[in-house]
């Protein structure tokens, strides 16, 4: 326990130190790039280490890519806005691409989400028994992926980084997941690389579409209004919104979701749920609004029905789940449709809910999972019908769990309220918006989902933690170990933080997303 | 100094924060810690309340505010307003939070969770105090979640009991229901006016800023959707169920928050936003019908009912539905000045019973009786209470009550002499179901001789749970004193409008209210006591309608069968759709038709020269004969 602590700290405070100061002293210092390296460099020692040092080294190194996370967070200058800490490495220069990095508000959120899902995730999987140092050389490799996506500004490194994180996915699910995992690890990769291959294709229409030739986003949004025609933008805005729309499990393409996360380890499903899905929506705003304006003020309101369905089809169908897993999976489903409506609305209180609501979500499916792993670990079933009466014996983990499914269904001073309530602010703007809006109707009826939300979610406390324990072997468990709360109060914690006190997040979303909305032209 | 009521709701979560994380070992310094707590926030209610009384009227009221959310130029603000309806909450909550505290200290002494029952009471109470000190709409609904957890977590608190682990799970749910279209209200009301604050929103709306087309319609809309939320919390027809269900907890918390605080937020949150619900007529009348319903609709169930702690709950629901009546006909210091004096007198019931309970270990009146010889204090103050609630003068509820008629009787909503026939005859129903309570377990011989209890000598609770009770016996017979006729203290204090507007006091209408009031007594006591008629007579006379009462008017059973049938009926239909049709059919479907394509196109390569050379020949031929046409 003490050496955990210290080593968190210790590497923490050490990079944290050195890396303000260097930041400081110069605007040039590549710390975006670190913060795809070190998870690779994590991943490289590990295999070059025996494997009693794996879970110590990924320790190490995820705390280091907390504090790299934290420093960005810091040093983005907020009045300055737009993209910064840019980097730009022409890589093939005749083709156009360059190795461009860059972050504004939106993609800071996003660095910190990955960097507490990848903290949180190396804890959880201390208990990792079988392939110890395969499964942490993936897990990192999985991690540097998402993070190279979030910062990428070139449309080429950007694919490129997040087909890195789909194969790890792959093997994370396949060896060390459980039930039929070989199953759900191939419809998880098949159906992630069919949406990527609407990505592709979108990105090539773009690149060839504009005569710059060029994968750069910046480049692409600007001249989004003189280069693509609203011909051009209505046909491959809806190609690249469902490419996109794939990762964040957008209906019908969600059901690998449900088996994947089924099947997947526990930091697998954190890591999956929590900042690969939201890479969708992320895109989302990133490439296909900012790209296609025209294409996306002719579509959204239409494909916004698409994400209500998320919203209350799955929840309906998370309420009738037997497996905790299941529900959970469910349960992210909807809250990615959550994710989607608000970009739909195309809104500034609806874009940034939407963004907050990406990083709320990222955080309390984290959660969600990590806690059911430690259920499951415990229990050994995940099976509703087994279990009961956990608070009992797991006084601890239990109300973790119960604070987790209360962020789940929006409560307020956690994050999802502030997400969720800024959604709806933007979907009812959208429908006040003179003459008749589709969203007169669709508000109201995703509305609804908070009512859903809270049925399902209360219906597996009740069923887990409550009434008499259920099976006579529950009575020998013990309370959570220091290795398995620490994670999970980590995550709590963050979520709680936004809940609390939203001022400086929403300070730095609003920047970009305002900068986008007046791109697109649309309600500001 | 003001700038003290930060405190106020900030205190007890640190006392829950501090128990949780650090002395939940130890049940006293963790129940110490509370109680201390709520003590101070209770001193300092007080302060702010003599401070404020000296205030010129132009210096009310006191507003604070920081920013919690800024998004291009709407302010999202977390505050503080200090006006006199937040100071009657607030002391009235940290009074009677502090009472059912110390209560509790008797009460739950030999629960194993005594100290997470004290974190979450003070949890409770922050939410609850930060609720009625909120300065906006948005803070206003954080805080209604938050007191809707703490219910939740309080009535689930024995959650190994599974009626109370279902019922807490239905408190949640009903309210959420209630909160779907509060913040709808919410919404529209916060882009209609953009602003959440009351001050800026209720100016806007008295300087009839919004004078666009159809802004009656749309304050109509925003009064409606927001009175769901009042219905849900308050719980009023037709989302009423929950409450019942709600005495799973223990029961000083039916007492603090099922009766006395929380539930009356929904009758506090219309006083709140009153510039809204009074700027429309339709609004106001379906508030103020909603309330005469559901008080005479719970009170005709409490008849019926044979739990203790259901009897008072669906007293309770029919009192709210007072308080909501008199807000509906415009009655905004009836309807608090009720609010207060019933919190006194039905903490004090559930106080009560919750002390008969602890010595009789059952809910069941006809297993109880004779009471009022062996726990003397208890039967006391409760007989206080019950005179009380029946509105009997001089005790509180008389005047409370009568002032409701009076507003009643005085209002312009159309139809009010129906609604004050209802809201007189619910007072008749009040004091005959009231007594037939008190004659059965304080007077009446019940069956607790020869039961179990032989054995379990019934003996009087000690000192910290009826020094509470004797306080409140007090304030039960005082308080309303303070708003007699010539002396209106509390109508100079809480009032809408620019002056104080109190209703015609009505020596007729008194008559008339201590008559029905008499006359419930009376009929109790002939059935229940002298037994001079017979209960079950009556029962079998009228046996489809007591059929009807007994089981609630079956309305339970209809929503279980709606949630049964067609909420998971729906579910069922989506997940069923999802595995078979979705994943089954498309997803797998099209996996299954690639492989299939495949196997197809194996057949083709079968490696034999010659199908080769038949395929080259015969396309051959086939593009000859093509071309020569």
């Amino acid at each position: 326990m003490l050496a955990i602590i210290l080593t968190i700290l210790l590497s923490f405070m050490s990079s944290y130190t050195v890396l303000s100061r260097c930041i400081d002293s110069t605007g040039t210092f590549p710390i975006l790039s670190w913060f795809i390296i070190i998870p690779f460099l994590s991943s490289l020692l590990v295999l070059v280490f025996e494997e009693k040092f794996s879970k110590w080294i990924t320790l190490i190194f995820a705390s280091i890519e907390l504090s790299v996370a934290i420093v960005i967070f810091q040093a983005y200058d907020r009045l300055k806005g737009g993209f910064q800490f840019v980097q730009d490495i022409p890589w093939l220069k005749n083709f156009g691409i360059h190795y461009l990095l860059g972050v504004d508000g939106i993609s800071v959120m996003m660095v910190i989400l990955t960097s507490c899902v990848y903290f949180s995730g190396a804890l959880v999987s201390w208990s990792i028994q079988n392939r110890i140092k395969e499964y942490f050389v993936l897990f990192s490799l999985l991690v540097a992926g998402v993070a190279g996506a979030y910062v990428s500004l070139d449309l080429f490194f950007f694919f490129l980084f997040y087909e890195f994180a789909v194969l790890p996915m792959y093997l994370l699910v396949g060896i060390w997941g459980s039930g039929k995992k070989e199953y759900a690890a191939m419809k998880l990769t098949l159906l992630l690389l069919f949406g990527s291959a609407f990505m592709l294709v979108g990105f090539l229409a773009m690149y060839f579409g504009s005569h710059v030739h060029s994968f750069d986003i910046r480049v692409l949004s600007q001249i989004s209004q003189t280069a693509f025609s609203p011909k051009f933008q209505n046909i491959w805005f809806p190609i690249l919104f469902l490419g996109f729309g794939v990762i964040s499990a957008i209906f019908p393409f969600h059901t690998w979701s449900p088996d994947g996360y089924g099947s997947a380890p526990t930091a697998a499903s954190m890591l999956h749920a929590g900042v690969l899905k939201t890479l969708g929506g992320y895109s989302i705003l990133r490439v296909a609004v900012a790209c296609m304006p025209e294409g996306a003020k002719h579509w959204l309101p239409w494909l916004a029905i698409l994400t209500v369905i998320n919203m209350i089809y799955a929840s309906l169908a998370a309420m009738k789940q037997t497996d905790l897993k299941y529900v959970a999976a469910y349960s992210s489903v909807a809250h990615c449709g959550y994710v989607l409506f608000g970009i739909c609305t195309l809104q500034i209180y609806g874009l940034d809910g939407a963004v907050i609501q990406m990083f709320s979500h990222g955080i309390v499916a984290a959660l969600t999972f990590a806690s059911i792993g430690v259920i499951y670990g415990r229990a050994h079933t995940r099976e509703l019908n087994k279990l009961g009466g956990l608070a009992a014996v797991l006084p601890i983990i239990g109300g973790i769990f119960l604070a987790g499914s209360m962020a789940n269904l929006g409560l307020p001073g956690l994050s999802g309220f502030v997400g969720e309530f800024l959604i709806f602010l933007g979907a009812f703007k959208s429908g006040f918006h003179g003459g008749f809006s589709i969203f007169e109707i669709l508000a109201p009826l995703g509305l609804l989902a908070i009512i859903l939300t809270a049925i399902y979610v209360l219906r597996i406390v009740q069923i887990v933690l409550f009434g008499p324990v259920k099976d006579d072997h529950f009575h020998e468990i013990k309370d959570g170990s220091f290795v398995e709360i620490l994670p999970l109060m980590f995550l709590l914690i963050v979520s709680l933080i936004i809940g609390v006190y939203p001022k400086p997040f929403i300070d730095l979303v609003n920047g970009p997303v305002s900068t986008l909305i007046s791109h697109v032209g649309g309600i500001n | 100094m003001f700038s003290i009521a930060w405190w106020i709701p900030l205190l007890p979560i640190l006392s829950f924060i501090t128990i949780v994380l650090f002395t939940k070992k130890s049940k006293l310094i963790s129940s110490g810690i509370s109680i201390l707590v709520m003590l101070t926030c209770f001193i300092f209610s007080i302060m702010i309340f003599i401070r404020f009384l000296s205030l010129p009227l132009s210096a009310r009221p006191i507003n604070f505010s920081v920013p919690w959310m800024i998004i291009s130029s709407l302010h999202l603000n977390i505050g503080i307003l200090i006006d006199p309806l937040s100071i009657n909450m607030i002391v009235l909550v940290t009074f009677i939070s502090l009472l059912v505290q110390i209560y509790s200290l008797g009460y739950m002494k030999n629960d194993p969770r005594f100290s997470v029952y004290f974190s979450y009471l003070s949890l409770f109470t922050a939410s609850m105090l930060g609720l009625v000190l909120s300065n906006n709409y948005l803070q206003l609904f954080i805080f209604w979640e938050l007191v809707g957890l703490c219910s939740y977590l309080l009535i689930g608190f024995w959650y190994f009991k599974p009626s109370a682990a279902t019922a807490c799970k239905k408190a949640f749910v009903v309210n959420r229901i209630g909160d779907f279209g509060f913040l709808m209200g919410i919404i529209t009301l916060g882009l209609t006016f953009h602003a959440f604050d009351f001050q800026a929103v209720h100016q806007k709306i008295a300087l009839g800023l919004n004078n666009g087309v159809g802004s009656t319609a749309a304050i109509t809309l925003i009064a409606l959707l927001l009175f769901c939320g009042a219905v849900g919390k308050s719980a009023q027809f037709p989302l009423h169920v929950w409450l019942p269900d709600a005495m799973e907890g223990p029961t000083p918390i039916s007492a603090l928050i099922h009766a006395a605080t929380m539930v009356a937020a929904g009758v506090f949150m219309i006083a709140r936003t009153y510039q809204v619900f009074s700027a429309s007529t339709v609004a106001m009348t379906t508030v103020a019908y909603v309330g005469g319903f559901t008080a005479i609709f719970a009170a005709t169930i409490a008849l019926t009912q044979d739990d203790i702690k259901r009897i008072l709950a669906y007293s309770t629901l029919s009192q709210l539905g007072y308080m909501v009546l008199a807000l509906g006909v415009g009655g905004y210091t009836a309807g608090m000045f009720h609010l207060t004096s019933h919190a006194f007198f039905k903490a004090l019931l559930f106080l009560g019973a919750g002390s008969v309970i602890h010595s009789m270990e059952t809910n069941d009146i006809w297993k109880m009786g004779g009471l009022l010889k062996k726990m003397k204090v208890t039967g006391i103050t409760f007989l206080i209470a019950a005179l009380s609630i029946s509105g009997i003068p001089p005790f509180s509820g008389f005047w409370s009550k009568d002032e409701i008629f009076d507003a009643i009787q005085s209002s312009h909503v159309q139809g009010h002499q129906i609604l004050l026939g209802i809201a007189i005859f619910t007072a008749f129903l009040t004091s005959l179901y009231m007594f037939r309570l008190f004659f059965v377990v304080f007077l009446g011989n019940g069956h607790h001789e020869e039961d179990s209890h032989e054995n379990h000598a019934i003996h009087e609770s000690p000192w910290t749970m009826l020094v509470p009770m004797i306080i409140l016996a007090f304030m039960s017979i005082f308080f309303g004193m303070i708003n007699a006729p010539h002396l209106g203290l509390y109508s100079k204090f809480i009032y809408y409008g620019s002056h104080p507007q109190k209703a015609p006091f009505s020596i007729k209408m008194v008559l008339i209210s201590s008559l029905v009031a008499t006359s419930g007594i009376i009929l109790a006591s002939l059935f229940y006591w002298q037994k001079v008629f017979s209960a079950k007579a009556v029962a079998n006379a009228i046996s489809p309608i007591y059929t009807l009462l007994k089981n609630k008017y079956y309305i339970d059973e209809f929503y279980s069968f709606l949630a049964k049938y067609f909420v998971f009926g729906l579910a069922a239909l989506c997940a069923w759709f999802d595995k078979y049709v979705v994943d089954g059919g498309m997803v797998d479907g099209s996996g299954k038709l690639i492989c299939a394509f495949g196997r197809g196109l194996r057949k083709i390569e079968t490696g034999k020269i010659q199908n080769y050379a038949l395929v080259i020949f015969g396309a051959i031929a086939v593009i000859y004969l093509i071309m020569s046409f």
